[in-house]
């Protein structure tokens, strides 16, 4: 009995932890390439998750906002970074995060003014709804799903970085964007990309939990903070960090919550302070 | 020529007093007093936080941390024990400034934007711990029932402080007290030294100063005076929210700063006014005011990184206190 | 390392003018308020218009203005000004209150759904002589928080727990139960209402998950709901952690093993989120519903319905019952004076949308009935918003001895 209780848990909490590896992939990326804190993250995920709701209603088809909207926050990220981020290059970076923490908060009340204040709940598209049961075990279809499309991205995401140019300039420019400018790379498409990359993923990562969770205004916030403990659990700028931090966080978070669920969220970052004083640069981390 | 005393007095602190006169027309001005006790307690706070980003340069988000413990401090320490109100306030300063001293601490290990993530990292592990720990701090319901203590020295003075005019007038003494205190620390050579890391810490290190022990000091300065303001709310609001520790409150210190203007002490001032103001007025115009104070903010970081204070400094053209420009 | 010098003329300096400033400001007794005997009645309405309960508080504010119109917007040949504010977290709804009360000399207040908000209000209320009037659902607010300054209209958990639980095991035959419960003063008073009953009964509780406040997710409690195969399942959280609960407990299958039972719901609003096919033979508790047979309630449901287009859901109805009644102990006071309304107010029974109801003496606590409804399936609606048939109802109160209110 205690062992199936288990092994559902620890199935949850892969499934939580692999939102959080997406979400602090894209943190990461863009802190080490632009070494900026990116309060709007949180913002990004939200605004997918909401596209993703209304896209639903509208057409009643799950699978093209899953396409679509990644490309449709990356667009709005792009927009964003040209017109008020950029303005700022070379100024204290304190700036720029700053500018992310303006965006963060106008974007959560747009929501608010576009969609209401009380969040929306969103069901599972027909195909993906119901559960597959392994003898007394239950599984929800859409969890697997999930787990088996973010581990795709996840693994899309690493070949794109360790295999690919781009993914080089990115890795390069995580040690030392300087430099990396130095060598004659357009530094700043560099950015606007990344930046729209980052963003893409943070939409995509709502998309795929708005059937769980649902959709409400401050889901971004409430996220983020998560995120940052996990980027400084697994190490910032590191890949392999951000994909264990979030395993970690997503699997304490669900076996807490077998024992003592209001505690499942203090519990992570009383590993993240634990972890801080043992390992300061977390369990991967490359840069400062 | 005979000399004035008071026409010294007068020239050398003219934005004190200036600053004073201000404060003491305040809550008769605004429709009603704990609008004018609110702007002035977040003021001090704001200018606690000033100390750190303003003049040394250091961007942290966890002084909702130290505000928040310094009002939890106090609400226990009056719920439980109605303890004197100069002790309570004493034991909430030394509260405030041991968790800076820990967060500074572990801060400060490597310069950079990861320290920043540390700071907020931080502040939401207060939060979770605050939020968790229900028998304590009441969690999300707050903690409640915190009767005004009376401004107490035993053997010599007990006034009754349940008069919000009474009460702000308490404070503002604190207030005074506090920001004279700040711009003499700035006016240091310790706080010139802390400017010196602003502007550049690897050469201030380069001439031999331990740079590390300097803003760790920063920290626990601004913890005291956080953790003031934050007993001082406590008592303002007779309990304490769980808010008081949350993001949101660092965030609003974070805004009122640059609005206000870096690195002036008056310009946190300005900005805890204009801030407090604005959401007064605005909130009972339109729930989704937090858009326009956004925007406004957003405009602010692009067009007058400076503040209303540097605003205000344009105009008049005066000297200029350095910001943090380039990196 | 040079240190900083506070020399002695500084400190003196800094000393005597603060000083005077505070003997001047001492000397300053409170500010006095504008005089509430003439000129426009003020009341203030706090509801969370923003933030998870935001939707409750637009039901509430019109439910509010609904009794305020019927009054013809005047009480004792007064205007009646209504101010509204947000309230979503406590601190900001004491600040309101200062603003109001010192601003306006207001003597009323409304305050909305949330527990640990109206907690805090209801003691400032009674720091400040200002009457309070709360819908939120904490056993303490008539209990041991309880001051001669608030009243409050909603059944308190003690109530709600002993209507449905008893239904539950007399209809549904249901002998055990697993409850999934908010980490919460209210989530804990309605489990431990609970737990007394059941003992009462002499059924079983199998087990019990918490979870915070706003959780999103729920698998961990519901695998273990559905390990624990209970004949009920409980829901012992409101607003939208119990649309969240149901809906995952739904998708994970838990209705198949177990009746799922919600015991404190805003009724219509959340019918409404979570639609027929989720609710299907649910029960669910509630403080009113708009198909409540009065003629007083088929009354103004209909009104209401034809103002806004929806039935009356059980925050706004809440929010005119209990408008209504302050109004018309002003009326009958014939003064705003405090004291008088408080005087009028207590103890007197009137015609409600309930039936009769009473607000008692001893801890300020309208004595009115809670219901039980069964959620229909989609071929009993009789139209789109015809969620749910009410099955019980019953009036259940603490003796005013052992509230633990001492007024």
């Amino acid at each position: 009995m205690l062992l199936n209780l288990v092994i559902v848990q620890i199935f949850n909490g892969l499934v939580l932890g692999m939102i959080y590896v997406l979400l602090a992939m894209g943190l990461s990326i863009v802190w080490g390439m632009m070494n900026i804190i990116n309060f709007s993250h949180g913002l990004f995920f939200a605004i997918g998750a909401y596209l993703a709701y209304t896209i639903f209603s509208v057409t009643k088809n799950f699978f093209i906002g899953l396409i679509l909207i990644p490309i449709g926050t990356a667009l709005i990220g792009i927009l964003l970074e040209r017109t008020l981020l950029r303005r700022l290059y070379g100024l204290n970076i304190l700036y720029q995060i700053l500018m992310t923490f303006g965006i963060a908060l106008m974007g959560r009340e747009l929501i608010i003014i576009l969609y209401g204040p009380i969040g929306k709940s969103f069901v599972p598209p027909d195909i993906l709804s119901g559960t597959i049961s392994l003898g007394a075990l239950f599984f929800p279809t859409y969890r697997i799903f999930l787990l088996f499309v973010s581990i795709l991205l996840t693994i899309g995401m690493w070949l794109f970085i360790e295999k690919t140019k781009y993914g080089s300039i990115i890795r390069a420019g995580t040690e030392d964007s300087e430099m990396v400018s130095a060598l004659g790379i357009n530094i700043s498409r560099v950015f606007t990309l990344i930046f729209g990359l980052s963003m893409a993923i943070a939409g995509f990562s709502g998309v795929l939990s708005a059937p769980i969770r649902g959709v409400e205004p401050m889901m971004g916030e409430a996220i983020l903070g998560i995120c940052f403990a996990v980027v400084i659990i697994g190490g910032m700028g590191s890949f392999l960090g951000a994909i264990i931090g979030g395993v970690i966080v997503g699997l304490s978070q669900s076996m807490v919550a077998l024992i003592m669920p209001s505690a499942s969220i203090v519990v992570i970052f009383l590993v993240m302070a634990l972890i801080l004083l043992i390992k300061p640069r977390g369990l991967l981390g490359i840069r400062d | 020529m005979k000399w004035d005393p008071w026409k010294t007095i007068f020239q050398k602190n003219l934005s004190l007093i200036f600053i004073l006169c201000i404060f003491l027309i305040l809550p008769f001005v605004l429709p009603y007093t704990a609008l004018a006790t609110e702007i002035l307690i977040f003021a001090l706070a704001t200018i606690a936080f000033d100390l750190l980003l303003g003049y040394t340069g250091i961007m942290l988000f966890c002084q909702a941390s130290f505000f928040g413990t310094g009002a939890y401090i106090t609400g226990l320490l009056i719920h439980h024990f109605h303890l004197n109100i100069f002790m309570t306030m004493g034991a909430a300063i030394l509260g405030a400034a041991f968790l800076a001293l820990l967060f500074g601490y572990m801060a400060t290990q490597r310069a950079g934007t990861y320290s920043v993530l540390l700071t907020l990292a931080f502040n939401e592990l207060i939060f979770f711990i605050a939020y968790q720990w229900k028998t304590l701090t009441g969690g999300s319901d707050g903690l409640r029932d915190i009767p005004r203590p009376n401004l107490e020295i035993p053997g010599l003075l007990n006034v009754n402080l349940f008069s919000e005019t009474r009460f702000y007038f308490f404070a503002l003494f604190f207030f005074i007290f506090s920001f004279i205190l700040i711009k003499k620390i700035t006016e240091s050579p310790f706080g010139k030294v802390l400017q010196g890391i602003r502007e550049n810490e690897t050469r201030a290190q380069a001439i031999g100063y331990n740079t590390r022990l300097f803003k760790v000091v920063a920290f626990i300065i601004g913890g005291i005076f956080m953790g003031l303001a934050g007993n001082l709310y406590a008592m303002f609001m007779n309990f304490v929210d769980i808010n008081h520790v949350a993001f949101d409150t660092s965030g609003k210190i974070v805004m009122m700063e640059l609005i206000g203007g870096m690195g002036t002490l008056f310009g946190p001032i300005l900005g805890a006014g204009i801030v407090t103001l604005a959401s007064d007025i605005a909130c009972a115009y339109w729930e989704r005011w937090l858009l326009i104070l956004g925007a406004v903010f957003v405009a602010f970081v692009l067009f007058a990184r400076g503040g209303v204070w540097g605003l205000i400094e344009n105009l008049i053209g005066w000297v200029r206190v350095p910001r943090p420009e380039k990196e | 390392m040079k240190k900083m010098h506070l020399s002695r003329r500084d400190f003196l300096k800094t000393t005597a003018i603060g000083g005077i400033g505070l003997a001047a400001g001492m000397g300053l007794g409170p500010r006095i308020a504008r005089s509430a005997e003439k000129g426009p009645i003020a009341i203030l309405n706090l509801e969370p218009f923003s933030g998870a309960y935001a939707d409750t508080g637009l039901d509430v504010s019109r439910g509010v203005r609904f009794a305020i119109e019927e009054f013809g917007g005047k009480v004792l040949g007064r205007e009646i000004k209504l101010i509204e504010r947000d309230a979503t977290n406590p601190s900001d709804s004491v600040r309101r209150s200062k603003e109001v009360v010192e601003k306006e000399g207001c003597k009323f207040i409304q305050v909305g759904t949330s527990s640990s908000v109206a907690l805090a209000v209801a003691e400032y209320g009674a720091k400040n002589e200002v009457m309070v009037g709360c819908h939120a659902g904490a056993d303490k607010i008539t209990g041991e928080a309880c001051n001669k300054f608030t009243f409050r209209w909603a059944v308190p958990t003690y109530g709600a727990v002993r209507e449905v639980v008893p239904r539950l095991i007399k209809e549904l035959k249901v002998n055990t139960f697993y409850t999934i419960t908010p980490e919460y003063v209210f989530g804990e008073d309605l489990l431990r209402n609970t737990k007394e009953v059941l003992k009462e009964q002499g059924k079983e509780l199998l087990g019990n998950s918490y979870h915070p406040l706003g959780e999103t997710e729920y698998s961990a409690m519901i695998t273990k709901a559905m390990a624990a195969k209970a004949d009920c399942v409980l829901f012992l959280n409101f607003g939208g952690d119990t649309v969240n609960a149901i809906k995952q407990a739904v998708n994970f299958g838990l209705k198949k093993v177990s009746k799922l039972c919600i015991a404190w719901s805003g009724g219509q609003t959340e019918f409404m989120a979570m639609g027929t096919k989720i609710l299907e033979d649910i029960w669910v508790g509630i403080q009113y519903y708009h198909t409540i047979d009065t003629p007083m309630n088929k009354k103004v449901v209909e009104a209401y319905h034809k103002k806004y287009g929806v039935m009356m859901p059980y925050v706004a109805a809440s929010g005119y019952q209990q408008m209504k009644v302050m109004l018309e102990a002003i009326k009958r006071a014939k003064s705003t004076d405090v004291k008088k309304v408080i005087a009028a107010w207590e103890d007197y029974e009137y015609e409600a949308l309930t039936g009769r109801e009473v607000y008692r003496k001893c801890d300020h606590q309208c004595i009115k009935p809670y219901y039980t409804v069964r959620c229909k399936s989609e071929a009993e609606k009789k139209a789109p918003d015809d969620f749910a048939e009410i099955v019980g109802f019953s009036k259940n109160f603490l003796p005013c001895d052992k509230t633990g209110c001492k007024m």
